[in-house]
């Protein structure tokens, strides 16, 4: 399902493609970027708080297309982060390198919460490992499934 | 009398063939396991191996790796004009970090990239130069000993960076997902291989 939504840009259109109901994860084009650097870094330091958790990387949550981002989807799956923003670098070199320029962070995949950046999947992994994860998430107001499972099992 | 002397003779024909069947078998037995551990050393002694798995477990455990890997890890990496980027990442990684252990690891044969490549890194860095630091804090460390690097040459860099502390408490090494194919006819990574070479 496409719904159409206005650029950033005065004049140009862009496509917001939104995953089926029971996912909750929206994806955004690339195309909603403009071709100007200062405008991409205009759009990524939007972009990056319209959700509280907010994915860079390569392919979708459903279909990743390298091995480190499809680690930060499960990471988030297994922590019950359905709804968050997931944006396809593939899609868009001027995307691809602007996130890199604007995190200073030469790697994708990226994550963020709040707008803040987190880091990458090595930093997500190392999270989840020692349960900073779990606490990060919680400040955001969103209680992992971890945590739930593990007081039923209690 | 005959007909005992006719079998007799039936019965010795028999053991021999029995015997020669028997000889048959175990050659071929031995010559089939001289084949399959020739082909196995010559695999092993490879340098464009395709499928390394280095596994290190913790210390208390053996370190198990391949002979291949061991080969690769004897050669002289100061100036290895073979592995240049492996190279420049080790010399990079010590004089900014001063690393107490440092180890890194060349990933790409990980990856939809042609062999002898070195495009996919995972580093290990052991500092006290990371005490107090958060992880987002050290890994820009690394990532800024190796700026020129990452814009150049290094398409995917995995970091472990612990100081240590941690190291002594938990030995261990990351081991990378799979790869998902990202890097085929991903021009970004094929610009950076032309860079290499």
């Amino acid at each position: 399902m496409c719904t159409a939504g206005r650029c950033l840009r005065s004049g140009s259109a862009a496509f917001f493609l939104s995953k089926p109901v029971d996912s909750r994860v929206r994806l955004a084009s690339a195309r909603l970027l403009c071709s100007a650097s200062s405008d991409i870094q205009k759009d990524l330091g939007e972009m990056v708080k319209k959700d509280k958790v907010v994915v860079f990387m390569k392919g979708t949550p459903a279909q990743p297309m390298c091995g480190f981002s499809n680690a930060v989807v499960q990471i988030l799956r297994m922590h019950g982060v359905d709804h968050y923003g997931a944006y396809n670098v593939l899609e868009d070199q001027d995307l691809r390198q602007g996130v890199k320029d604007f995190s200073n962070w030469p790697t994708i995949p990226q994550v963020y919460f709040n707008g803040e950046f987190v880091g990458g999947c090595d930093i997500l992994l190392q999270m989840h490992q020692n349960g900073d994860l779990v606490e990060e998430l919680k400040k955001l107001g969103i209680t992992s499934a971890l945590l739930e499972a593990e007081k039923e099992s209690k | 009398m005959e007909d005992t002397a006719q079998v007799q003779s039936d019965q010795g024909e028999y053991q021999t063939v029995i015997a020669s069947c028997l000889c048959l078998c175990v050659s071929s037995l031995f010559f089939f396991c001289y084949v399959c551990y020739t082909v196995r050393l010559v695999q092993e002694t490879s340098v464009n191996v395709k499928c390394v798995q280095v596994v290190m477990l913790s210390r208390t455990s053996a370190h198990v790796r391949p002979l291949c890997t061991r080969l690769l890890s004897s050669r002289p990496l100061m100036s290895d004009p073979c592995r240049p980027v492996e190279t420049s990442i080790r010399a990079k990684l010590t004089d900014a970090l001063q690393p107490e252990h440092l180890e890194v690891h060349n990933e790409s044969h990980m990856h939809a990239v042609p062999p002898g490549s070195e495009s996919h890194f995972r580093v290990l860095v052991v500092s006290p130069l990371f005490d107090g630091l958060s992880l987002l804090q050290r890994h820009r460390l690394v990532n800024t000993a190796l700026q020129e690097e990452l814009s150049t040459r290094v398409h995917a860099l995995a970091i472990q960076a612990k100081s240590p502390q941690q190291w002594a408490a938990d030995p261990s090494l990351g081991k990378s997902p799979g790869c998902l194919g990202g890097s085929k006819g991903d021009h970004t990574v094929q610009s950076k291989l032309q860079t290499e070479r």
